[in-house]
C-alpha cells in the first residue's frame, strides 16, 4: 500500500518535472509549443532510455488518461460562461466549425485508410 | 473554501457524466465534458455565483490538463511498434486532416461573411486550448473566443466522429484515433480512449504532432493572409 503511494508519488514527480523542463525548453529557445507538448516528447525519450515504463507512472498515466474529459469540464463550463463571445458572428461561425471538423475529421480518416493500403500493396 | 467546494461540484458532476454515459453504453452524444457542464451552470445560476469564483476551483482540474498531456508518452512508449509500423499514413492523415480543417474553417466563414477577427481566432481550432490561445494571440486574434470555439469543437468531434466515420465504412482503430485526435484534439482523445488504448495512442499521436505543426506553421499562414 505504501510501496504504491509512493510509486504514484514518483509517476507525479516525473510527469511534473517532464512539463516544467520541457515549458523552460521552449521558453528559452522562443518556439511556442506548450511546456506540455515538449514534455511528452521529453518523457518518450526518457522511457525509451530506461526501456521500460516504472509501475508508478504507468499507474498513474493510465488514471489520468482514462479521466481526461475531466479536466476540460471547467472549459466546458468557462465555455458556457462565455457564450456572448460565440455570439460575435454567430451562424457563420456555428456553421464554419461544423463543417471544418467534419471535413478534418472524414479527410483524415480517409486518407489514413487510403495511405495505409496502399503502402501494404507495395509491399 | 468556495473554491474546494467547487471543486467538490466539478467532480461529483463528472461522476455523475460518467454515470450517465455508462447507463447509455457509452454512447458519444453523453459526451462527460458537456454532460458534466451544465449540472455546475445550474448551481452557479442557482447561488448566483460569477464565472471567477468557479474557476479558482477549476483551475485546478485544468492545471492536471499538463501532466496529463504528459502522460501521452506512457501509451506512446507501450504501442511504439504499431506507432512506427503507421508512421508514413499516419503523417499524411495528419497533414490532410489539419489543412482540410484549417481551409474549410476559413473558407467557410468567410463566405458567410464573418469578420477578420473572428477568422483569424476560429483558424487554430483544431488544435488543444493553451496553442491555439497563443496563436489567436501572436496573430491579433481574440484567445478567448479561439479557446470557445476549440471547446465546441472538440465536443462536436468527439460525438460526431466515431459515428460518422463507422458510417463511411472505417472501422479500423488506428483510423479512428487519427481522426480524432486530428481534428478533435484532447477531448476527441478522451473519447478515443473510451474506446481502447490503441485508439487513443493514434489520437494522442495525431494531437501533439498536429499541435507542434500548428503552432510552427499556422501564425505564417495567416500573418501571410491577413496581414
Amino acid at each position: 500500500m505504501i510501496r504504491l503511494a509512493a510509486a504514484l508519488l514518483g509517476g507525479a514527480v516525473a510527469l511534473v518535472t517532464a512539463q516544467l523542463v520541457g515549458t523552460a525548453i521552449m521558453q528559452a529557445m522562443g518556439i511556442p509549443v506548450p511546456g506540455a507538448v515538449a514534455g511528452l516528447i521529453l518523457m518518450l525519450v526518457a522511457l525509451a532510455m530506461a526501456g521500460g515504463v516504472p509501475e508508478g507512472l504507468g499507474k498513474l498515466s493510465d488514471l489520468l488518461l482514462r479521466h481526461l474529459n475531466l479536466f476540460f469540464v471547467p472549459a466546458g463550463v468557462g465555455l458556457m460562461a462565455h457564450l456572448g463571445l460565440l455570439a460575435r458572428d454567430g451562424g457563420p461561425l456555428m456553421i464554419a466549425i461544423v463543417v471544418s471538423t467534419l471535413a478534418g475529421l472524414v479527410v483524415a480518416g480517409v486518407v489514413f485508410m487510403w495511405a495505409k493500403r496502399r503502402t501494404q500493396s507495395a509491399s | 473554501m468556495s473554491a474546494l467546494v467547487w471543486l467538490g461540484i466539478t467532480i461529483a458532476a463528472y461522476l455523475g457524466a460518467l454515470a450517465v454515459a455508462r447507463r447509455v453504453n457509452g454512447h458519444p452524444l453523453a459526451n462527460p465534458v458537456l454532460v458534466a457542464s451544465i449540472p455546475v451552470i445550474l448551481a452557479m445560476l442557482a447561488t448566483d455565483t460569477p464565472h471567477e469564483v468557479y474557476q479558482e476551483g477549476g483551475v485546478w482540474l485544468l492545471a492536471l490538463l499538463g501532466p496529463a498531456t504528459v502522460a501521452l508518452a506512457v501509451p506512446l512508449f507501450r504501442n511504439w511498434p504499431k506507432v512506427r509500423a503507421a508512421a508514413g499514413p499516419l503523417f499524411l492523415a495528419i497533414g490532410a486532416g489539419s489543412i482540410a480543417a484549417v481551409s474549410t474553417a476559413l473558407i467557410t466563414a468567410w463566405a458567410l461573411g464573418a469578420e477578420t477577427q473572428t477568422l483569424l481566432s476560429l483558424a487554430p481550432k483544431s488544435v488543444t486550448t493553451p496553442i491555439a490561445m497563443g496563436i489567436a494571440q501572436t496573430t491579433n486574434g481574440l484567445p478567448l473566443l479561439a479557446a470557445a470555439i476549440v471547446i465546441v469543437t472538440g465536443v462536436i468531434g468527439a460525438i460526431i466522429g466515431p459515428w460518422l466515420l463507422n458510417r463511411m465504412g472505417i472501422t479500423d482503430a488506428k483510423a479512428h484515433g487519427v481522426a480524432l485526435g486530428t481534428a478533435a484534439h484532447g477531448i476527441g482523445t478522451a473519447r478515443a480512449f473510451q474506446e481502447d488504448e490503441e485508439t487513443g495512442t493514434f489520437s494522442g499521436v495525431a494531437m501533439g504532432v498536429n499541435g507542434i505543426a500548428t503552432a510552427l506553421l499556422l501564425p505564417w499562414l495567416l500573418i501571410w493572409l491577413f496581414g
